[in-house]
């Protein structure tokens, strides 16, 4: 059991939220009024990443290995050497997957936004070509 | 409508939402320049008569303070005016006269520019070297600009329009702005990323993309370094407009094309040039009016390196924060939010590579 007292971390987290958004937020004037969003956002990468943090940082470090480089830093290097051109497609798949784990904490929105343009568009690629392969 | 409320309703990511716009402060009287400014311009003018009111500050992620004030003559006639300044302790002399003389150059050519009242580096006039314009109205929230009903039947030309205003920009003469540095974006991306040392696989192997398809330049001309959705004036008969030129710096005119391009500058739009236009629209536009001749393939390369840029410089904001030389909440947030530009990059690294 953990050493400190109820409430979990994430519930103070939570409360604080709350307080910016139903206590400062109203009454905020303009200038005030973006810091606020800005902090409610913070709060809410944080929360995110307590929640899902762990999950993806297991599932990035088996990505990395599966290109045989132990963390970000080796990536980059190894990306720059060359070393991975052969294997372009694997590496785009791998910095697509890290960078989808960063949006799910930092922007879920941009990403849920990003990922429906994405298959929008995939869908009307796949509509000429069937077009094309049937005209 | 405030900025606040609608990014709340409309939450695309915080990189496009909140950083970089302008919000104007409900008021923040500033007596002391207000006066101050009177005296400056009174004596310019010389008209004794002359009043400085209603002095309003505009916030935003620009790295300038920017006033607006109405300056109203000894014969009762108003003119609105903007006054932009270094911030305090941020002292980069020169700099802002020089803004205000290109601008003007700018003017010269052909390109809609504010008009440029007055400037000086001296700081004892208002406190800080200062740039003085007239207001330009019209719209230049870019969501405004994205869906205001009297925009409507612009927005259609509003990239052609782009192209031309760039093509006179591009053709002020670089041997009248002598003090503009020359850049090279490839060359300074990789030295800004490697200084930073913060590894981002994703922005490695674009740089290395860029650097072995590095294609042959157009020239070297005036550069404003940051035209964009954003930077623009708008009115329903076209651009009134083209502001911030803080960045400009002579290179290769494609980074102008590049930048307005990238991604972040859409704020949700459908169009791939700032959100209202074609890339067709734009690439015609400017071919016709600079001479120019370029296709889809050149500038695809330079919006994958402007929006390589874009990360390098949101990563610059981030480190201000980490090293205390810029405190604050967006600082602190946006380096969470380079994974958003991470994303875009390899949108084009994934579609891009055929041409």
């Amino acid at each position: 059991m953990a050493l400190q007292d109820p409430p979990a971390t994430e519930d103070l987290l939570v409360a604080v939220r709350e307080y910016l958004q139903e206590e400062i937020l109203p009454n905020a004037d303009q200038a005030k009024r973006v810091h606020a969003l800005m902090a409610i956002k913070i709060m809410g990468v944080i929360e995110r990443e307590l929640s899902i943090g762990l999950r993806l940082e297991g599932e990035h470090e088996e990505a990395l290995r599966s290109l045989g480089v132990s963390n970000e830093a080796e990536l980059a290097a190894a990306i720059r050497s060359g070393s991975l051109d052969s294997r372009r497609d694997e590496l785009l798949k791998v910095l697509r997957h890290t960078t989808a784990s960063k949006l799910m904490v930092a922007s879920p929105a941009f990403l849920d936004r990003a990922q429906k343009e994405a298959a929008a568009i995939a869908a009307r690629q796949a509509k000429r070509a069937d077009a094309a392969a049937n005209g | 409508m405030t900025v606040a409320s609608e990014d709340l309703k409309d939450d695309d990511g915080g990189l496009n939402a909140d950083g970089v716009e302008q919000v104007a402060e409900s008021v923040v009287p500033n007596f002391e320049l207000s006066e101050a400014l009177q005296r400056v311009l009174s004596w310019q003018r010389q008209d004794p008569g002359l009043r400085i009111s209603e002095m309003q500050r505009l916030l935003g992620g620009s790295s300038r303070i920017t006033w607006i004030c109405l300056a109203t003559g000894g014969d009762g006639v108003g003119t609105r005016l903007v006054l932009r300044m270094d911030p305090p302790g941020v002292s980069r002399p020169g700099s802002l006269v020089q803004e205000g003389q290109l601008m003007t150059l700018a003017t010269n050519s052909g390109a809609p520019v504010p008009n440029i009242i007055m400037s000086s580096d001296d700081p004892g006039l208002l406190g800080a070297p200062f740039l003085l314009m007239e207001f330009v109205d019209g719209y230049s929230h870019p969501r405004a600009i994205l869906r205001e009903k009297a925009l409507e039947k612009l927005r259609p030309q509003l990239a052609g329009m782009c192209g031309q205003a760039l093509a006179k920009i591009h053709s002020i003469p670089v041997e009248e702005v002598p003090w503009l540095a020359t850049v090279d974006v490839l060359s300074q991306v990789r030295t800004q990323l490697d200084q930073l040392g913060e590894p981002h696989p994703v922005f490695e192997l674009a740089v290395r993309q860029l650097e072995a398809t590095k294609p042959q330049s157009l020239g070297t001309t005036v550069v404003h370094g940051d035209f964009r959705n954003g930077n623009l004036i708008v009115g329903a008969e076209g651009i009134r407009g083209v502001i911030d030129w803080e960045l400009s710096h002579i290179g290769d005119p494609m980074e102008d094309l590049g930048w307005l391009c990238v991604r972040s500058w859409r704020f949700g739009g459908p169009g791939p040039v700032g959100g209202f236009g074609t890339y067709n629209q734009l690439i015609f536009s400017y071919e016709h009016a600079s001479g120019r001749v370029l296709d889809r393939q050149l500038l695809r390369w330079w919006e994958l390196l402007c929006s390589v840029r874009w990360g390098v410089m949101t990563m610059m904001q981030a480190q201000a924060f980490r090293q205390g030389t810029h405190r604050s909440l967006d600082t602190a947030l946006i380096g969470r939010l380079v994974c958003e530009v991470e994303w875009d990059v390899l949108a084009l690294l994934s579609t891009g590579r055929k041409g």
